[in-house]
């Protein structure tokens, strides 16, 4: 009783609980907002231009003119933090959707279907769990071309596996309920009813689990193109920007490392709280 | 029971071999999945027509993929990985060589973890919601999110640049050291082994900061699981009993509760490791460690193939193995396994 009013709250209610609730969901959800929204405005407004060097300025420290200080080509740390949030969310949410269309839609099948096609998607699923993640992907992008292409693509490879478990699971349980008994009685094809019927009662998990893939990826992405894979020189991302500060941090030069860490930081944080947070939404347990 | 146990800890050994399978043939396709004709690039720059042929009935290029598969397992039976491009060395002989520098620093990071991860979460899960609940919290959150060169970077610019406690971070030993004999390859436990405390120190805290790294890495998966396992086994009926039987604060938490949060953390040790073993390949890269991940990344750079394929395999080959020594003390440990079968 109690369970059914609440499904048929609003999500805004639902939403305004929550941040009642807890606060870092709603800061979570704040800080999200303010990254979408440097992601799409921030190359319009930024102060200076970020691939504009100056070396007069070179590795000034912070001041009123330059928030984050220069680097050692003078160019505005913050403007090239800035305009980096773009490429990295990009970068993040390329890979995340083709790892969550993929993933969901080979899961789906798997669950559904069961049988031999079950236990090979499965399979597949742990053989790519079974390298390190991290280590797979540099290798899928030395062997495919070092470029920002396959830095997606293997970043969405390792994390296909997570959307075939989670979808897996969550078909095989749905599969046998009366309502898909109605659609497929109804006339809908096995496809149809799997896609349109079950399939959006499985989403609020697989939700969860794309926020808090979207901060992984954005941390895989960094870490690829730290070592200088994918994104290169001299554009502006949170990765390179650290690893173009890290020869000067001994030297004392500590803007250019931890600006750019901070946001990237932030960032991730951001989307594992905002994961946390739809976890709670999605968990009537939880919501009670 | 033991009898059944044995059985359990067969059949997790035979289900380990499609994964291995499904390994060797994903770095099968690693090696034949490069761009353009691998045995162009084999033969390297100057070759002509007829080395290259050579080289392609050397690599068995010219035979059928299942027939190279083989082949391509034989030579690993061998332990021949190719040869790399930027050293000249085998890749096998590379990867002996780095291959202890790399397992000393992510041993170290992993221990370090746990010795600050289990007793944080036992303290959370003992007093949930308090100032140490809350900071457990907070630093599991941000270990989660903070990208491992980051902290590793930040790391040296407090302790070398502000406070100078640490050495240069360059490599495992500075140079007015001479490296100990090898006998294990760990540069500490060496010296130990001769007993040359200078060294030891210097290897150690060379070692210290990027062990540190990792370990803040490895920090936060560890301490949510023990603290949601401490939490689930002190709630439990058993522990209840315990109490209503008069046994002692201290032996109802270090002794029932405990034994049987381990279990779960036993797995998410095996889970913190793979991400150790990615995590190093930037820590190398950061303190100029002198390990297999920085191999990697220079073979990276210069297209080095057969280097990075090994590199791969050699890692994938780790993590599986770790894996299955953790579901094997698993079986070992776990009273309830084998009791149904």
């Amino acid at each position: 009783m109690n369970s059914q009013t609440i499904k048929q709250d609003n999500i805004a209610q639902q939403l305004r609980y929550l941040v009642g609730q807890n606060l870092l969901s709603s800061i979570s959800l704040i800080l999200f907002g303010v990254y979408v929204f440097i992601a799409l405005t921030g190359s319009y407004w930024v102060p200076y231009d970020p691939l504009e060097s100056n070396t007069t300025i070179a590795l000034q420290g912070p001041s009123s003119q330059h928030f984050f200080g220069t680097d050692h080509l003078g160019r505005d740390v913050f403007s090239r933090v800035i305009v980096a949030t773009r490429l990295d969310l990009g970068i993040a949410l390329a890979a995340v959707s083709i790892s969550f269309f993929v993933g969901t839609f080979l899961g789906a099948l798997a669950g559904y279907y069961g049988g031999w096609y079950e236990r090979l998607i499965g399979r597949l699923a742990d053989i790519v769990l079974a390298f390190p993640l991290f280590v797979l992907a540099m290798g899928i992008v030395a062997v495919m071309g070092n470029s920002l292409i396959n830095v997606i693509y293997a970043t969405a490879i390792i994390n296909i596996p997570f959307y075939i478990r989670i979808s897996r699971a969550e078909v095989s349980l749905q599969r046998d309920r009366q309502y898909v008994q109605a659609a497929l009685l109804s006339g809908n094809s096995h496809f149809r009813t799997l896609l349109f019927h079950i399939l959006p009662n499985c989403l609020p998990n697989l939700i969860v689990q794309i926020s808090i893939n979207m901060g992984w990826a954005i941390l895989n992405a960094a870490g690829l193109s730290f070592i200088g894979l994918g994104v290169r020189p001299p554009v502006a991302e949170w990765g390179i920007l650290v690893a173009e500060g890290a020869d000067y941090i001994i030297s004392g030069q500590w803007w250019l490392v931890l600006f750019p860490g901070v946001v990237l930081m932030l960032a991730v944080f951001t989307f594992n709280l905002v994961g946390d947070t739809l976890r709670d939404l999605a968990d009537p347990q939880k919501r009670k | 029971m033991l009898y059944d146990k044995i059985q359990l800890i067969i059949k997790r050994l035979m289900l380990a071999v499609p994964t291995l399978f499904g390994v060797l043939v994903i770095s099968f396709c690693l090696t034949r999945a490069l761009p353009g004709d691998p045995a162009v690039y084999f033969a390297g720059a100057m070759a002509d027509e007829a080395s290259i042929q050579q080289v392609r009935e050397k690599l068995g290029l010219d035979r059928s993929l299942p027939y190279q598969f083989l082949a391509y397992c034989n030579n690993l039976l061998n332990g021949e990985l190719g040869q790399s491009l930027t050293t000249g060395q085998s890749v096998t002989y590379e990867i002996k060589a780095r291959l202890p520098a790399s397992l000393e620093l992510t041993l170290l990071g992993l221990f370090m973890g746990l010795l600050t991860a289990i007793p944080l979460g036992i303290l959370a899960a003992l007093k949930p919601n308090t100032w140490i609940d809350h900071l457990c919290r907070v630093l599991v959150t941000a270990g989660a999110s903070t990208p491992i060169f980051f902290s590793g970077l930040f790391l040296m610019f407090v302790f070398y640049y502000l406070l100078g406690w640490s050495p240069s971070p360059i490599g495992r030993l500075d140079f007015i050291y001479l490296e100990p004999p090898h006998v294990t390859g760990f540069y500490t436990i060496d010296a130990l082994i001769i007993g040359d405390y200078e060294v030891f120190k210097a290897a150690f805290a060379q070692l210290l900061l990027p062990a540190s790294t990792l370990a803040l890495c490895a920090l936060a998966p560890i301490a949510r699981m023990t603290r949601s396992s401490m939490i689930t086994a002190l709630e439990s009926e058993y522990v209840k009993a315990a109490k209503a039987n008069g046994i002692s604060a201290k032996m109802r938490v270090y002794v029932y509760a405990l034994q049987n949060a381990s279990l779960p953390l036993l797995t998410v040790i095996g889970l913190v490791f793979g991400f150790l073993l990615g995590g190093n390949v930037l820590v190398e890269k950061v303190y100029s460690w002198p390990g297999i991940g920085s191999f990697a990344i220079d073979a990276l750079v210069a297209s080095d193939y057969a280097a990075i394929q090994g590199f791969v395999l050699i890692m994938a080959v780790l993590f599986v193995t770790l894996n299955l020594i953790i579901d094997i003390l698993y079986t070992l440990f776990d009273p309830r396994m084998g009791r149904n079968e």
